[in-house]
Parts: structure tokens; C-alpha cells; sequence
């Protein structure tokens, strides 16, 4: 029986690449390299997107004030409850949701928090700005003598909230992604940065410290806010956080202030001052959130100009490649034409090549691309040892858009770096390419 | 047939006009066995070329069966040279990554290879005591294997005219008769005309017609 060849363009294709298999093998990494980081800035920069969004977007942000003690801020500074009814008159103001915060440690719990990692690095101005991020917006911050970035290196966020008014408002928890809420004093909802970091889970009970007062809660949920401070905090009963924070009942350190939909931020802040003088500070979250969000597309601008240089210097690179390689098969260009070969044949070839390459190199590229923030999380630490870096499950975000955009920018510089030098070959004349 | 009038080309090379051919008027029959002979140099090589349709004349006229390939678009000249010609050349101008039965029937892979040319291509190669040799790359065949099986590329598509140029020049004396002695054969066998271009005595003794050329121009056309 005649024996079968495989005698079809894609099989001379296969095998040509298979012969070259040096140059085959530097182009599916040009391309793999490419597309990678691509992906995995464009991954990162997604990710970080929903971040921001999540935090500036939803409820948490938008028309929303926070009232603290002009004095000693969120931390360690009380309001009177009475202070509630003083706002609520105010016109446009929708709710005003009393909260407690506090700094307070976990009993035979390991913390590998961020915020622990801190301390190792932290100067005496950075320590002023970590206080007033974390909201310890009081204006006279110097006077809170010993409460500095030591007191709350290995300290846990703990808030204290009233669950009912919060479900009203849409403000804590802002998703739980396992277990419940708690619906009664004793209960307790942990982020879900400090639950990975820490080993809790539902059902789990913890002791709380906070000075010399103690209390132990079952874990009864794990929520997720989508920022790492949220994210790192313990959420229980408002009368719970008042008792760890030796407050009386009338007493929180903080009061959201919700307004109306289209009520500038600055009106409501204005007559609460005009209310309150000297009494109270206010922190506008729309302020933030724009800030924020300022910054991110700020951010935004410089990560296209890195991929553009990526993906240029790829194509460069791989014109390089496929350049030379085209060079050296000139003299078999030439021969092909001068047998029978129509140009558009020599270029049906080194497509289908360029093709087979480039899917290739860009499915690898992708699976590389996953890999590299993880990889560049683990490697990160070796090289600067008190770089604080979120974890990247957090961080990085998959689209199937990103999948079709990486696999198309890998196909376009594989084949127009392919097919450039391929057209100046097969425009000669087969006399001219035997020269080469 | 082969038929060529006042055939001319000149090259520009910097400021000055080299002459490659002039004024040539040929005519080859079919089923001939023709020489092409003379110096390095001498035009020989420009002569095939323009012959095959593989550089254009500066001025002058290649009938190949009549058909002025001037006539012809790029597309037609590519089937021309497709249908009509084989080529041989001096390196053999193997494509490496490919096996011998694969390079001897390449010329028809954008349009699909029917079976009857991967016969054909297999009963060549085994005519030229390569039946062992199909699945082997250039690289592994000695410098006569690889041109046996440049002629049977040359061959595949039942040519007119097989226009060969140096097809001894890498070989050793040996290698160098047999293939000679191969190109006769076909030429017997199948009818096809031969145009060698060389400027080994030894193998233009083994032609029936020489044509000797000398700086572009034919000094000496003889017949046996």
C-alpha cells in the first residue's frame, strides 16, 4: 500500500518551525515575554481598578461625612449620642449612623497583617500620616501623647456598629462571604484579610483586648469591603465596642453622616460646623474618593505608557528576530518562486508560521501572566525585605477581554513583525534572492 | 521550444551599464540536449535566467512555446515556470527543514499535491536510487543525493524545458557523471528538453549541441 505524506502548507509550516526550531523557540519567548506582562499589568491594573471602585463608589463613599472629635479623632475620641439629633435636623442629611472604633489586640491570635509589618519601617512622618489615615482626624494629632505608630503596629481595627441601622444604610458589611452577621451582643464579623492572615473562620471564637478590658466573640462571619484596612478589621455590637473601649452607652467615636442624593458633601459639612464649633471634625469621603480616584487615573496613564513601551520594544524585538530569520531564508524564497510559488503563497507560509507562533507564545504568555504577580509577590520580599505587599488574590483581576486582548496584541506583533520582512523578501526577484 | 530575439540585458552598477547579454537569438527544439559554455563571467548564468523568466530582458524577446513571457503577469510567469520549466541550480537550493520526497513535490503544495505527483515524485526519486532516502533531510544526503533529488523537483510537473545551471559545480567528477548522466536519461526517457549551463568541458562533451558565449554575446553554436 502507497504510503500517506502529510504534503499540506500547514505540515511544511509545522516543519520548518520544527528545522528553526532555535529562532522558533527565541520568538514563542519574545512573544511569551510580551503578552505576559501585558496580561499581567493589565490584570493588576483591573484588579486595582475594582479596588478603587469598590472603595470609592458604593455607599461608603459617596454622600457620605464622617463626624469625629475635633480633639482626640476616631480612635480615641468620643461624641455624644445627643449630637445625633443636632444633625439630623440639618436639611438633606438622610441618616446619621452612630459607629465606635478602636485599636485592640487578639488574644493567641498571630497577626502577619500589613499593618504589623509596619512598624519595621515606619519614621516619625510617616507615623503622623498612618494616625491621620486611619482616621484619626483630630487637629490637635501631637498632643495624643504614646499614640503612635507602635500602639497600633500590632493592633486589629475594631468597629462597633449598631447592625440594623447599618442594613438600613448599606454600610457594614458591605458583602459577607461566608457565615452571617451577628444579631446579638457577643457575635462578631472578621475581614476577610485578617481571617486568611490569621487562620479564623466561622464558628471560631477570639478574645479581644483593649487596655485592660477583655471579651470573648464567636466568629459568626467573614465579610470583605475590598480595602486592606476594611478588610483587616473585626466588626462587633456597638455596646460591645463601647464596653472593650470603657465608653458609657451614650458615647461613639464617629457618626456617618449619609445625605440626601445630589446634597453637596460641603453644605452638610458647613452646618454641622456651624452647629458644632469647635466640637467636631469632619472627614468628606466624596473628597476622598475624588482624590482617589484622581490619583488612580493618574496611576492609570503611566502603567499604558509602560505597556506601550512593552508591546513596542516586543515588536522591535521580534522584527529583530524574524528579520534576520528572513533574511537567512531569502535564497528559499527565492527558490520557492522560481519553481512555481506565487507571492502570496511565500506569504500564506510565513503566516501560518508566524501564526503558529505567535498562539503559541501567547498562551504561554498568559499562563506566565497569571503567574507573574505571584511570582513577583514572592520574589518582591527577598530583594526588599520591608516592602509591604498586599496579596495578589486581592489584587488581580481576570477578564475574558484581557484573555482576547493579550492573545490578539501576542498574534499582531508575531505576524506584522513575521510578514514586514517577508513582503521586502518576496518582492525581489528570484534572481536578487539568490544573492542572499 | 525555446526561441529567443535580440535578446539583451544590461545591468546598472553604480554609474556605469554592465552587459549581461546582447543581441542573443537562439532557438532551442524540443527534446534537445543543449550546453550552454564559456568563462566565468561570460553571461551564461543571465542567459538561464532570462530563459526561465526569472529576470526580465532589457530589451529583446523569450518565446517559450510560442508565448512571449514578456506577455505574461507575475501570476502567469509563476505558472509558466510552474508547469513548463525546472530549474536545477549549482547548490541544489534544497529548502533544509523538509524531506526529499517533500522537496521534490514543493512546487505543488499551495495547490495541493494529488497522488499521482507523490507517485510520480516517489517513482523519480526511485529511478534515481533514492527509494531509501524519501524521508531524509538535504542535510543528511551527500551533494549528489541532494542534486538527484533537485532534478527530480526539477522534473515533478512533466516539464517542457529543464534549464540547469552548473548542476556539477559542487560535485566530484564521479557524482558529477551520474548526474549528467540521469539528465540524459530523462531527456531520453521523457523527452524533455535540456539547457546546462557549465563551464566543465567534460560535461558539455556529453551534450548534442554546445553554445559557447563570450562577454554576452554567442561566439560558437555546434552541433553533433
Amino acid at each position: 500500500m502507497a504510503r500517506e505524506y502529510k504534503l499540506k502548507m500547514h505540515n511544511i509550516a509545522y516543519k520548518n518551525l520544527f528545522g528553526r526550531r532555535f529562532r522558533a523557540i527565541l520568538l514563542l519567548f519574545a512573544i511569551m515575554i510580551a503578552v505576559a506582562l501585558f496580561f499581567g499589568l493589565s490584570s493588576l491594573t483591573a484588579g486595582m481598578e475594582e479596588i478603587m471602585a469598590e472603595a470609592t463608589n458604593d455607599s461608603n463613599m459617596k454622600n457620605t461625612i464622617d463626624v469625629v472629635d475635633s480633639n482626640k479623632g476616631m480612635f480615641y475620641g468620643t461624641i455624644d449620642r445627643s449630637v445625633i439629633k443636632v444633625i439630623e435636623s440639618i436639611p438633606g442629611v438622610k441618616n446619621v449612623v452612630p459607629r465606635v472604633f478602636a485599636l485592640v489586640r487578639l488574644e493567641d491570635v498571630g497577626m502577619t497583617t500589613p499593618m504589623s509589618q509596619m512598624e519595621r519601617t515606619v519614621t516619625p512622618e510617616m507615623d503622623m500620616l498612618m494616625q491621620q489615615m486611619m482616621g484619626m482626624m483630630g487637629e490637635n494629632v501631637n498632643t495624643m501623647a504614646g499614640v503612635g505608630i507602635s500602639d497600633i503596629a500590632d493592633s486589629v481595627n475594631l468597629i462597633g456598629i449598631d447592625p440594623n441601622l447599618e442594613y438600613i444604610t448599606g454600610g457594614y458589611p458591605s458583602k459577607i462571604v461566608k457565615g452571617s452577621i451577628f444579631s446579638t451582643s457577643g457575635g462578631a464579623i472578621v475581614g476577610e484579610m485578617l481571617a486568611q492572615n490569621s487562620k479564623l473562620d466561622v464558628g471560631d471564637k477570639i478574645t479581644v483586648l483593649c487596655g485592660d478590658k477583655q471579651r470573648t466573640f464567636y466568629v459568626s462571619g467573614i465579610y470583605s469591603f475590598g480595602n486592606p484596612i476594611q478588610d483587616n478589621s473585626i466588626v462587633v455590637n456597638i455596646k460591645d465596642a463601647q464596653y472593650l473601649k470603657g465608653i458609657g452607652n451614650n458615647e461613639v467615636s464617629s457618626l456617618r453622616v449619609i445625605s440626601e442624593e445630589n446634597i453637596d458633601n460641603s453644605l452638610i459639612s458647613m452646618h454641622i460646623k456651624a452647629k458644632l464649633p469647635g466640637k467636631v471634625s469632619i472627614i468628606d469621603h466624596s473628597l476622598t474618593a475624588s482624590v482617589i480616584n484622581e490619583q488612580f487615573n493618574q496611576f492609570k496613564v503611566y502603567e499604558y505608557i509602560v505597556i506601550a513601551i512593552i508591546v513596542l520594544a516586543s515588536i522591535g524585538f521580534i522584527l529583530a528576530i524574524t528579520m534576520r530569520s528572513i533574511t537567512e531564508r531569502t535564497k528559499e524564497i527565492g527558490t520557492l518562486r522560481a519553481i512555481g510559488w506565487q507571492r502570496t503563497d511565500v506569504l500564506r507560509l510565513i503566516f501560518i508560521e508566524s501564526l503558529i507562533t505567535t498562539i503559541i507564545g501567547s498562551i504561554l504568555g498568559i499562563i506566565l501572566g497569571v503567574l507573574l504577580p505571584y511570582i513577583f509577590q514572592a520574589i518582591i520580599p527577598v530583594f526588599f525585605p520591608s516592602l509591604i505587599i498586599p496579596p495578589m488574590s486581592e489584587l488581580v483581576k481576570i477578564t475574558p477581554f484581557m484573555v482576547v486582548e493579550s492573545i490578539a496584541i501576542g498574534c499582531a506583533a508575531g505576524i506584522i513583525g513575521g510578514m514586514i520582512p517577508s513582503i521586502r523578501a518576496i518582492r525581489m526577484s528570484p534572481v536578487e534572492a539568490f544573492k542572499y | 521550444m525555446i526561441e529567443t530575439k535580440n535578446l539583451t540585458k544590461i545591468y546598472k552598477r553604480g554609474g556605469s551599464e554592465v552587459i549581461g547579454v546582447k543581441d542573443i537569438n537562439l532557438r532551442i527544439e524540443d527534446g534537445e540536449f543543449v550546453s550552454v559554455i564559456g568563462p566565468s563571467g561570460s553571461g551564461k548564468s543571465t542567459l538561464l535566467h532570462l530563459l526561465g523568466g526569472l529576470d526580465k530582458p532589457t530589451y529583446g524577446e523569450v518565446l517559450i512555446d510560442g508565448e512571449n513571457i514578456e506577455d505574461l503577469d507575475e501570476e502567469d510567469l509563476c505558472r509558466l515556470r510552474r508547469d513548463k520549466i525546472g530549474f536545477v541550480f549549482q547548490d541544489f537550493n534544497l529548502i533544509p527543514t523538509i524531506n526529499a520526497i517533500e522537496n521534490v513535490v514543493i512546487s505543488r503544495i499551495p495547490t495541493g499535491v494529488p497522488p499521482e505527483m507523490v507517485e510520480r515524485g516517489v517513482n523519480l526519486l526511485s529511478y534515481f536510487r533514492m527509494e531509501d532516502r524519501l524521508d531524509h533531510l538535504p542535510t543528511q544526503l551527500s551533494g549528489g543525493q541532494q542534486q538527484r533529488v533537485a532534478i527530480a523537483r526539477a522534473l515533478i510537473n512533466t516539464p517542457h524545458i529543464v534549464l540547469a545551471d552548473e548542476p556539477t559545480g559542487e560535485l566530484d567528477s564521479k557524482s558529477g557523471d551520474e548526474i549528467v548522466h540521469l539528465m540524459r536519461k530523462m531527456n531520453e526517457m521523457e523527452g524533455v528538453t535540456f539547457v546546462i549551463v557549465t563551464h566543465d568541458l567534460n560535461v558539455s562533451n556529453k551534450t548534442d549541441r554546445v553554445i559557447q558565449i563570450h562577454d554576452g554575446e554567442i561566439v560558437k553554436d555546434s552541433k553533433k
